[in-house]
């Protein structure tokens, strides 16, 4: 994929980014100071609360009125404002990027998250992984596009397909948005509750192609695994697709089960049809992103 | 149960097959597909065939309707024919009893054994019926057991001459009835055999070179024979002969070239002293006609008398002189044939074997006139009496025993009395009878008649097979000695004094009470059957094959369904690649 490509592909993200954001509001959030409300007093506007005065506290903040009225130093409590902490976690496996709309919906997906977490002026941590390969990802690469270069070197050394997020540096109360498409085989919980830990929160960006959901395959086919460039023959007859497009959705039920029992927000988007359209389909419904008004 | 496939032919259907498998090979030939959700498929396939080639075709319903399809359409094609339980095919083989098939019969058992498949069909039991083409000959071999089949061919030796095979094939026919086979085996091919027998011909043409017969002539005294030489085949031979005598003293081998089909005479004096001898021809694939017997030859002597009268004895010397048979007895009363002149008065005929004739003393009168009449009988058959002329005269009394040979006008001329006794009933002198050959040949008849009658010893050359009829006296019984050239003897009692000569060459002795009657040398002078030009293979019995198999096979009852299904078949084949279209 070229520059020009993905810059259109940013381009359409950055419209839709000013249309949907991230669900940052509904997080108690704690750490610097910035725009969303933390879960301790601040100094920020917006008053909260009043109390006795204690030794040490900040006399700027004794409510003279009060006291001229009772005779006791009675305390303005404010809340306190922080910065939303989001950890990106950008799964560049080689099924990401193999069939070009889907890797286009990716991009557009990638940097649609990017876009929007560093609208809300949050911590942003981007991380891409490729099995238990992580390379931590600048704003700078992001911005220039090179970053994708770096995401095809690591998708061609064809590493194993779970990723492995224990190697991810990830930071205490933050939001953790894997964008994947969470085509590998195993139990989801382990990985579920590794990006969970530390009071973490987790929104699941997952794309998908209508042609893994519903293949039309018929006859003989010599398939090559993606991730690991293998042949693989196979003999495709209706019982065998039936079963096959059972299997996928018994396989993203797994996920969507695991999700609700860790509060996760699972998102499956379209490769087709536009970037808005396709998110308006789940991930505004699951509430992974909301409308910006 | 056992099948048979009619129309092998119909298996080259089955390259239909392969012709199958490339078709489907190729239409469904593998997409490479990149997939990122190979996981998901193997769990889904585990018990798929994935990676072999060859499965890709288990899960076609076209590919195995198609295969269906095929192997229908090649059970329908091969017709094939479900073979009868417990059927049994007789066959009758008519062997060629011909000195020829000597050559080749050794090969019969496994010629036998070569076509025993197509004469078999596909009968479960087999019965043979083995006879010779000669009718008087017993059958060679009846029975279901091809081991002893084949013993008995090779016992079997064929001497006999050519023969007409039409009565031993009428035989086998009503033998083995309208199901059964017969097969007539011989070395040359015969066309349109009667009775729907079917020909094998086994001979092919070999370069033979035989005697083919001897004659003897006394010529200064000595007895000479003269023997013939003949090449039969298509190439220059070259052959040695020479005679063998008792006590094995052979001549000195002698070199003779025959070209193609040349007859070359061979002669020779006969041995003084000796009675027989065998002449050698160099041995050739046919052995039968490679040496010939001989016997000198010595005629029953008939011992004659006459009576002093002018008349007779003058006729009496020309009678001696002419037939060599004929010898003056010495003695009175032992005489086979006495010749008589009796007066024209005489009341009574001597009762002994005799020629009598007339001694007329009257002077001649007139010629006698009338038509002469020759009665149809063997002594005058052919002989021309219409020369002669006789006076009228007196003549013997005749009775109505009398059996008249010759008339002129009412008057008997010849008659027979009795059957010995020859009566010239006019005066020979006095007519031109003496000059008429029909008179010569008369009295030599009469005299061979006697001859043939006399019992006594007498030897002579015969063929191999020759029907002969000998003198013996009543109620003795007769031995025969048969010796073959290699000096093996077979002796045997005759029954009858007609009888066969044997079909082996060599010698026969036949005594009475031993008393020699006759020697004899026993040639194989058949020429037909020395001559190998027309010996050939060729075989008929293709055609047994197709009857056979009607015979003991019945149809596929379910070859209706079969062809249903196939046409079922194909068009469920057609509905599965449209609907997959």
């Amino acid at each position: 994929m070229t520059i020009e490509e993905l810059q259109t592909l940013s381009a359409t993200a950055s419209r839709c980014a000013t249309q949907l954001r991230l669900p940052l509001q509904a997080k108690v959030w704690k750490g610097q100071s910035g725009e969303f409300a933390g879960a301790g007093v601040g100094s920020s506007l917006d008053f909260q609360d009043h109390r006795h005065y204690a030794p040490g506290d900040d006399p700027r903040h004794i409510n003279w009125q009060a006291y001229a009225r009772t005779g006791q130093y009675t305390m303005k409590l404010y809340r306190e404002e922080v910065r939303p902490v989001i950890d990106l976690i950008f799964d560049v496996s080689a099924s990401m990027f193999f069939d070009p709309s889907k890797a286009a919906r990716t991009i557009e997906i990638f940097y649609l998250l990017h876009e929007s977490a560093l609208r809300a002026g949050a911590s942003l941590n981007s991380m891409m992984i490729a099995g238990d390969t992580v390379r931590s990802l600048k704003n700078e690469a992001v911005s220039s596009h090179h970053w994708f270069e770096e995401a095809q070197s690591m998708s061609k050394k064809r590493p194993s397909a779970f990723p492995q997020v224990d190697r991810l540096p990830l930071r205490g109360n933050a939001i953790r948005i894997l964008l994947s498409d969470l085509l590998f085989p195993g139990n989801p919980e382990p990985l579920i509750r590794t990006l969970t830990s530390r009071k973490g929160s987790l929104l699941l960006f997952s794309p998908f192609l209508e042609s893994e959901a519903k293949p039309d395959w018929d006859g003989n086919y010599d398939f090559i695994e993606v991730e690991r460039g293998t042949r693989h023959s196979h003999r495709i007859e209706p019982k065998l697709l039936a079963r096959y497009q059972a299997s996928y959705q018994n396989h993203f039920s797994i996920w969507h089960a695991a999700a609700v029992r860790h509060q996760v927000k699972l998102a499956r988007i379209p490769s087709a049809p536009d970037l808005f359209q396709s998110l308006l389909l789940d991930a505004l419904a699951c509430g992974a992103l909301e409308t910006a008004s | 149960m056992n099948w048979l496939l009619t129309n092998p032919t119909g298996l080259w259907a089955l390259l239909g097959v392969p012709a199958l498998v490339i078709i489907h090979y190729l239409q469904r030939q593998s997409r490479t597909l990149p997939i990122s959700t190979l996981f998901l498929l193997e769990q889904s396939k585990l018990e798929s065939a994935a990676g072999r080639r060859f499965d890709r075709f288990t899960h076609s319903v076209p590919f195995w309707l198609q295969l269906l399809a095929i192997l229908l359409l090649t059970w329908i094609l091969v017709q094939p024919r479900q073979i009868k339980s417990q059927s049994t095919q007789r066959i009758a083989i008519v062997l060629d009893s011909s000195a020829s098939m000597q050559v080749f019969h050794k090969t019969l058992p496994k010629i036998i054994e070569e076509h025993l498949p197509t004469l078999a069909g596909n009968a479960q039991n087999l019965e043979f019926l083995i006879l010779e083409s000669a009718p008087d000959r017993p059958r060679i071999y009846q029975g279901d057991s091809q081991a002893d089949l084949k013993k008995a061919l090779l016992i079997w030796k064929p001497t006999s001459g050519t023969i007409d095979p039409s009565s031993a094939l009428r035989l086998a026919r009503e033998l083995v009835e309208a199901e059964g086979h017969v097969i007539y085996l011989t070395d040359t091919p015969l066309e349109n055999l009667p009775f729907g027998a079917s020909l094998l011909a086994v001979g092919h043409p070999i370069e033979n070179c035989g005697f083919t017969g001897i004659t003897y002539e006394e010529k200064e005294g000595a007895l000479i024979w003269r023997a013939l030489i003949r090449n039969y085949g298509q190439t220059t031979q070259t052959r040695e002969w020479f005679l063998e005598t008792s006590e094995k003293k052979r001549t000195q081998p002698k070199t003779i070239t025959l070209a193609p089909g040349e007859m070359l005479p061979l002669q020779g004096k006969f041995p003084d002293q000796e009675t027989w001898g065998i002449l050698h021809l160099t041995e050739d694939e046919f052995l039968l006609d490679d040496t010939l017997a001989m016997r000198r030859p010595k005629e029953k002597t008939l011992l004659f008398e006459y009576s002093p009268a002018e008349k007779s004895a003058s006729l009496a010397q020309k009678m001696l002189a002419a037939f060599a048979p004929l010898q003056h007895s010495e003695k009175t009363g032992e005489a086979d044939l006495t010749l008589l002149a009796l007066k024209s008065n005489s009341k009574t005929f001597p009762e002994i074997p005799a020629i009598i004739i007339l001694d007329e003393e009257k002077k001649p009168e007139a010629f006698l006139k009338g038509g002469i009449v020759t009665k149809k009988h063997s002594l005058m058959d052919g002989l021309n009496w219409q020369p002669l002329l006789i006076r009228k005269s007196q003549h013997l009394p005749s009775n109505h025993s009398d059996e008249v040979l010759l008339w002129q006008g009412e008057q008997a001329l010849i008659f027979l009395r009795g059957e010995n006794q020859l009566v010239f009933n006019f005066d020979l002198t006095l007519s031109n009878a003496l000059k008429l050959p029909a008179t010569a040949v008369l009295l030599h008849r009469f005299c061979t008649r006697l001859q043939q009658k006399k019992i006594g010893p007498e030897s002579m050359t015969l063929d191999t097979g020759q029907m002969i009829t000998i003198r013996a006296h009543d109620g003795l019984p007769l031995e025969a000695i048969a010796t073959t050239h290699t000096g093996k003897e077979t002796r045997s009692s005759l029954e009858n004094t007609s009888f066969k000569t044997p079909s082996e060459p060599g010698f026969l002795a036949i005594s009475q009470s031993e008393t020699p009657l006759l020697s004899a040398a026993i040639c194989f002078a058949d020429t037909r059957e020395a001559d190998f030009r027309s010996c050939d293979r060729k075989q008929t019995l293709d055609s047994l094959k197709g009857t056979a198999i009607q015979r003991h096979s019945r149809q596929d009852r379910h070859w209706r369904l079969w062809f249903i299904l196939t046409l079922i078949v194909v068009l469920l084949s057609w509905k599965f690649v449209n609907k997959r279209n």
